[in-house]
């Protein structure tokens, strides 16, 4: 079964069958990591926070590689850890893509983005519910950059020549750099604001010293 | 919960600029269509209908709000019968025939009326009759001494500006359509329907030359070698320099416009510009379809595409820069109307109008904004760096960030171009090509069949492939975005857009930016 209709700007175009698998394996992890979360309180919130945030860069689409949501995901892995992290990021990608456009880079954004939310559930970026911006500014940098070559992926087929893809990438740098500038922006302005949301009692991933805790209790 | 806010202003402030810069509105008149340029005067903008679509609705006069395209006055003459074509006329006030007159706009009637209509509120100044020999005013006016001259039917009349009390009239043997009237030092110029090219003095002399058949339906030229005139011919088109045969053209002439010495005119084959500065020669021939009225906006001249696909060609001294398209194209003969800050007015026969921006000026409006915005976020930055002062940092930041946002498709288009460069070029060639095919330009479109198409002389991919496409028949969609004009469809055919490479390189600039060398192959394939 051909799966592929054409090779495009952003990768291959998929058939709607492939399309269709596609957005259902992406729900379906997503999915399964927040059943194997730790904590099932504040799925309520995570769902608002997942409409509000696909809503934002919906809003944002006419600006120039302006993403609100990869600040978000740093903040929402550090703060509610790897496996909710994953999720926001899959659903927010699905969830505005469904607006912006679905293909197959969803896939490669989805990718990006996640690898971002388990970055900030692991370089400490949040500490005794403060933000730290020295942590916070250079990977909201590193992160634009990041997810500018992931999703830069969905280009490659058999025509593309690893040179040509080198110069797409080189092409890239100048709006990710622009996602670069943005993500300081937000971070600077938001993030302080966003981590204490974040640090509502519904949302704090609860350890397995503070299971123990509350047991003993 | 503040700084959430001020951010989400920002921003979003920055999205309402950048879409406000492309977009405008729009807005369906519902009455027929428009097949004269619209006429923008400070904040309202004036249009009418022709044809309408039932036959029972009468054409229509509107003025339309500048900012949203709010309907602020409508007119409907129950008299008119149709092809209601003369070009709004805009009148400035100042000193008629006797005394003075105030600012109106001057409509002529497919029913031989001609009104003076207070631009406010769309009330009658005066009115005045020409002859209807089926139909009465469809040519464009024009201002003389404190009198509007009418091209009418079977004559030409001057009418005072105060009053609109017949100053003129002089009775022609032949009939007019779309006759429009000429001024010059020594009198007016007009053509008819029987090739007779009339000069009229201002005492109501009239001196005929017989341009030897054919149709002359648009105001004469006046050059420095002399009158051009360009008349339709069965099949075909002639234009004549003070009478005298320069060249055979094709089918159904546009109404062609001056700049000094530079005209502008196109048929259903071509769009032309002439040197008339030392005898008439051709300084550019390019295949375009357009038989409506061409426009000047600064140094581009505007051509609407007479096609099913529509939209408006526009073309500078090195030929068609790009096709600006419209969210209703259809078949096309308005010019755009142009207004002071850059706002651009689009009709046509699908009854739309449409306020598109991102004019030169308008983004020369932009650039200095964000130089503005550089030179706050230096402001606010420096101090911030020498003193470690957080809150200005934050405030320089947003502030890049926006300038950023502002001159990001001139710095995008930058960056691209150098970019560009660093990709070696690869042999494109199909042995089974002509090898004379080698000392010119090939666009190959690969459709189910690879389609090559032979061209010389184009400066950008945008305009090879237009050529290429007329020349083979094949129908093209071309969007203009922010960053440019994007091909989305080849022969109907969209998929996922479509990507160019030259000379085997692939494309990275939009397409009306992309040059080519006189000996290229620009390559179309799937996106």
């Amino acid at each position: 079964m051909v799966m592929f209709s054409a090779s495009g700007t952003h990768g291959p175009v998929v058939e709607p069958a492939l399309g269709l698998l596609i957005d259902a394996s992406l729900i379906g992890a997503a999915t399964i990591l927040l059943l194997r979360s730790s904590s099932k309180t504040g799925m309520g919130l995570l769902a608002l926070l997942v409409l509000t945030i696909s809503s934002l860069r919906v809003a944002m689409a006419d600006l120039p590689n302006i993403q609100p949501v990869t600040v978000s995901c740093l903040l929402v892995g550090a703060v509610m850890g790897a496996r909710r992290g994953v999720a926001f990021a899959i659903l927010v990608t699905l969830l505005s893509n469904a607006v912006i456009g679905v293909g197959w880079w969803s896939i490669f954004q989805a990718a990006g983005w996640s690898l971002i939310a388990f970055a900030g559930s692991k370089l400490a970026l949040v500490e005794n519910e403060q933000v730290r911006m020295q942590r916070l500014i250079p990977a909201a940098i590193l992160s634009a950059f990041v997810f500018g070559i992931i999703s830069s992926f969905s280009i490659i087929d058999s025509s593309i020549s690893l040179s040509e893809f080198g110069i797409y990438l080189l092409n890239g740098l100048f709006f990710d750099t622009v996602h670069a500038l943005g993500n300081v922006v937000i971070g600077l302005w938001l993030a302080p604001w966003f981590t204490r949301f974040l640090h509502n009692e519904e949302f704090k991933v609860t350890s397995p010293l503070e299971i123990h805790a509350i047991v003993e209790g | 919960m503040k700084r959430l806010w001020l951010l989400v202003f920002l921003l979003l402030f920055s999205t309402v600029s950048a879409q406000s810069m492309q977009e405008g509105w729009e807005r369906n008149l519902e009455n027929g269509y428009i097949t004269t340029a619209p006429v923008v005067i400070e904040e309202k903008v004036i249009l009418r209908t022709s044809g309408t679509w039932d036959g029972e609705d009468r054409p229509g006069v509107y003025a339309l709000s500048l900012k949203d395209g709010s309907i602020l006055w409508e007119i409907h003459n129950q008299n008119a019968i149709h092809h209601d074509m003369a070009p709004i006329l805009y009148v400035e006030s100042g000193q008629g025939c006797n005394s003075t007159h105030e600012e109106m706009l001057i409509i002529g009637w497919s029913d031989g009326r001609i009104t003076a209509l207070n631009i406010a509120d769309g009330t009658t100044i005066w009115t005045a009759q020409s002859e209807k020999i089926t139909w009465g005013v469809t040519g464009g006016m024009a201002l003389d001494e404190g009198k509007v001259v009418v091209p009418t039917r079977q004559g030409l009349s001057a009418l005072c500006l105060e009053n609109g009390e017949q100053a003129l009239r002089v009775e022609l043997a032949e009939l007019g359509w779309r006759n429009g009237v000429s001024i010059t030092q020594e009198g007016y110029f007009l053509g008819n329907e029987e090739g007779i090219l009339n000069f009229v003095t201002r005492s109501g002399g009239v001196e005929k030359t017989n341009l030897d058949g054919g149709k002359l339906r648009h105001p004469p030229i006046p050059t420095s070698s002399g009158i051009l005139t360009h008349l339709q011919k069965e099949g075909s088109s002639s234009i004549l320099l003070d009478g005298e045969l320069l060249f055979e053209a094709g089918p159904s002439p546009a109404i062609p416009v001056a700049n000094g010495d530079l005209v502008h005119l196109a048929t259903s084959s071509e769009f032309m510009t002439l040197d008339c500065s030392d005898n008439c020669t051709i300084r550019q021939n390019i295949p375009f379809h357009s038989n409506g009225e061409l426009a000047l906006n600064g140094e581009e001249i505007w051509a609407p595409r007479n096609t099913p696909e529509g939209g408006w060609g526009v073309f500078t001294s090195n030929g068609l820069e790009r096709i600006v398209t419209s969210s209703h194209d259809t078949y096309t003969t308005a010019a755009p109307g142009f207004g002071q800050n850059g706002e651009i007015v689009l009709g046509s026969d699908s009854g739309w109008v449409e306020l598109i921006g991102k004019s030169d000026e308008e983004n020369d409006h932009r650039i200095t904004f964000a130089w503005c915005l550089f030179a706050l976020t230096l402001i606010f930055g420096l101090p911030a760096i020498i003193q470690r002062e957080p809150a200005l940092a934050k405030i320089s930041l947003t502030l890049l960030l926006i300038t950023t946002i502002l001159a990001a498709p001139d710095l995008s288009k930058a960056w691209s171009s150098e970019v560009a460069e660093l990709e070696p070029a690869k042999k494109d060639w199909n042995d089974d090509w002509p090898e004379e095919w080698k000392e010119g330009q090939v666009v190959v479109f690969e459709l189910e069949d690879e389609i090559a198409i032979y061209l010389e002389g184009h400066d950008n991919v945008l305009s090879a492939t237009q050529a290429a496409a007329q020349k083979e028949g094949i129908s093209l969609e071309i969007e203009q975005t922010d960053l440019g004009p994007y091909l989305t469809a080849i022969a109907t055919q969209e998929g996922a857009g479509w990507e160019y490479r030259i000379d085997g390189k692939r494309g990275m600039l939009a397409i009306d930016d992309a040059k080519v060398g006189q000996t290229s192959v620009i390559r179309w394939f799937p996106a």
